[in-house]
């Protein structure tokens, strides 16, 4: 069959470009996280523009930002999961704003995400991987992002006092990587698979509560009799 | 000077010393193993011993399931550098057959297979926690396999497809050099393709399935799969903007194969200058490893010169093949790239050895500076790996470096950045070796 010259001339930058619009949308959105894309997380990245917004005292900004939370405000509400409405002591947080006020309501509520991904793990037993892989890997991002910090100060006052203070971070690193081993293995192909250990995890995940719970005292956390709090206390 | 010489007098004794040689490289490589990972892929591949979870690079995507088990297989024997005695195995099984492919009687033959062992690319290669050596070594056997011969059987179109699809399941971008096969399999016309066909299917299926289990399920090891495509395309790979121009590194590599920059470059220059000697039927071996040439340049990343690996050994058979048809005095004068190799690997080595790593002077300054927070690249995750209580962060640049710190409720008064891994950082204090200091609060 006879093709003319003219045809392929226009034919090979279309079919190109077709090639070139093929593989944009086969890899999709640009890329800026892999694997459990703990920087797309959308808890993190609202807090981390609440956070800047608050330094720089721009307060619809922030105000902005609680809107794209509320499904994480519904979901601690619910029975099944910590049963805390923190919907009033975080808006309160945000009504007459201060720096101090609106980071603290914050870093609470990333505080609470935290213990929600623990939560959920120990409610499912740990009996999907992958999905409980995932939870840790947000709490623990959740952690380093948003308490460590705070808890590495609460160290250093400590220490000043008892210069041989256990490190409650050293103490926090360490649970994460328990936490880590209690998830099991699923094996390559089914070889070298490790079963879960929910006590394992359990024990962890309460360290890892109790260390935070002794950092931040003032933060509304699950199991806190219902009371009238200001939030920057 | 078209035909081939026979042994110079002495040749039989200068085999052995050579082979000698070759396995002292490879002894080399498995006692000498740094324990520890440097980068970030060496700690993909050693969590992956204990979990296989590509979400969370335990490898990274698309999961390398023949290296990983092998690297389990080696550390269940009580290696403490599994990867590097898996790899160096193999690559002892792949000396054997480059040597018989070139000529198992020739000086060549010895001659190609210590230079592959003290080659710098391979031995610093050889060291590490990665998949790329021992799927080097599948692609060399399997390219040895499919050398061309007067009459191509089925049993060897076999073997060297299923090699090189094992290579495939040691590190899948080596799937290209089944290119290789191309040529033997359509002169064996439809049984060919239909064996070779039969030959890569288990090593695929095997891929294909343990990624799916690693990534947890079909959709989000499909979702991966975009994610490092469009990475490879747009982010690190060779067709992205800032990596475009380093389109030359893809060759350097190979000029820093064999010792010294300058003198590598000579190296490889003769090497080539021997490779087109090669006979002219086994240049469809040049032919075989152009699309992965293709993807080295334009879709891996440049910044690694071990993607450049497995070109090596194809570069050696023909190199070996070529120098057999020299004389006897330009044979024994070969021999200088054997030692220039070696030198220039000793001279090197230090610089890959535990402790001496670059990665090695972060760690033992992170230690002297527990409280400190440092900002780094790659070298995030193996800072984290040795130093799991301290403070690192991941910035790609200066401007997510202040972005963080923006955004962070406690931000210490000072933080380090490594200046060779975030871009803009260069123009900060210098602090220690590699490392910038940005001073946030006077305290």
């Amino acid at each position: 069959m006879h093709v003319p010259r003219h045809l392929i001339a226009n034919s090979l930058p279309r079919a190109l470009a077709a090639i070139a619009i093929c593989l944009t949308l086969l890899a999709g959105s640009r890329a800026e996280a892999y694997g459990y894309a703990k920087d797309e997380d959308p808890l993190l990245k609202a807090f981390q523009a609440a956070i800047r917004a608050a330094r720089s005292q721009a307060w619809p900004k922030a105000r902005a930002q609680t809107a794209k939370v509320r499904w994480q405000l519904d979901e601690l509400r619910q029975k099944e999961d910590l049963n805390l409405d923190f919907r009033q002591r975080f808006s309160a947080a945000h009504s007459k704003p201060t720096a101090a006020s609106v980071t603290q309501a914050w870093v609470n509520l990333v505080y609470l995400g935290l213990l929600q991904k623990l939560h959920w793990n120990l409610k499912e037993k740990l009996t999907k991987y992958h999905p409980s892989r995932a939870r840790l890997e947000a709490a623990r991002a959740y952690y380093e992002v948003a308490l460590a910090g705070n808890v590495r100060r609460n160290d250093a006052l400590r220490r000043k006092k008892d210069p041989k203070a256990p490190s409650r971070h050293a103490d926090v690193v360490k649970q994460f990587a328990a936490a880590k081993k209690a998830l099991g293995s699923p094996g390559l192909l089914g070889t070298g698979k490790r079963a879960p250990d929910p006590l394992a995890f359990k024990r962890a995940s309460l360290r890892i509560a109790g260390h935070l719970r002794a950092v931040f005292p003032a933060f509304a956390r699950p199991g806190d009799p219902k009371k009238k709090s200001s939030p920057g206390q | 000077m078209s035909r081939e010489e026979p042994l110079a007098p002495g040749g039989r004794a200068l085999r052995l010393v050579l082979w000698a040689l070759a396995l002292a490289g490879l002894a080399w490589r498995v006692t000498c193993a740094p324990t520890t990972p440097a980068t970030f892929d060496e700690v993909s591949f050693l969590t992956a011993l204990s979990h296989y979870d590509l979400l969370a690079f335990e490898p990274h995507f698309p999961g390398y399931p023949l290296a990983v088990g092998a690297g389990r297989l080696a550390a269940g024997a009580g290696s403490d550098a599994p990867y590097a005695l898996a790899g160096a195995l193999l690559t002892g099984l792949a000396f054997v057959a480059l040597n018989r492919a070139i000529g198992a009687r020739s000086l060549a033959g010895a001659w190609a297979i210590a230079i592959w062992a003290w080659l710098p690319l391979a031995a610093s290669e050889g060291l590490r926690p990665l998949a790329d050596t021992l799927g080097t070594a599948l692609v060399a056997l399997g390219a040895a396999l499919l050398i061309p011969h007067a009459r191509p059987t089925l049993l060897r179109l076999a073997g060297g497809v299923a090699l090189l699809a094992a290579a495939a399941a040691a590190k899948p971008d080596y799937a290209l050099f089944l290119a290789l096969a191309i040529w033997p399999a359509l002169r064996l016309g439809a049984r060919g393709l239909a064996t070779a066909f039969v030959c890569v299917l288990p090593w695929a299926l095997l891929t294909l399935l343990a990624g799916i289990e690693g990534a947890g399920g079909w959709d989000p090891f499909w979702v991966e799969a975009a994610r490092f495509l469009d990475g490879h395309l747009t982010d690190w790979g060779g067709l992205d903007a800032p990596t475009r121009p380093r389109i030359v590194w893809a060759l350097a590599p190979l000029g820093h194969c064999v010792g010294p920059p300058l003198l590598g470059l000579l190296g490889t220059a003769l090497l080539a200058a021997l490779a087109l000697r090669a006979p002219r039927a086994w240049r469809h071996l040049a032919l075989g490893v152009a699309p992965y040439g293709a993807w080295l340049v334009f879709g891996q990343n440049l910044a690694h010169p071990r993607h450049a690996l497995p070109l090596l050994p194809i570069l050696l058979l023909l190199a070996g093949r070529g120098l057999r048809r020299t004389s006897p005095r330009i044979q024994r004068g070969a021999l200088g790239l054997v030692a220039l190799a070696a030198v220039g690997t000793l001279l090197a080595s230090p610089a890959w050895l535990e402790g001496g790593r670059p990665l090695d002077a972060l760690v033992v300054w992170g230690r002297a500076h527990p409280g400190a927070r440092i900002y780094a690249g790659a070298s995030e995750r193996p800072l984290r790996w040795h130093l799991p209580q301290a403070d690192v962060r991941r910035a790609r640049d200066l401007a997510g470096v202040r972005a963080d710190l923006l955004a962070d409720p406690t931000p210490p008064p000072a933080v380090w950045i490594l200046a060779t891994e975030v871009r803009g950082a260069l123009e900060l204090p210098q602090a220690s070796g590699e490392l910038r200091v940005l001073i946030l609060q006077r305290e």
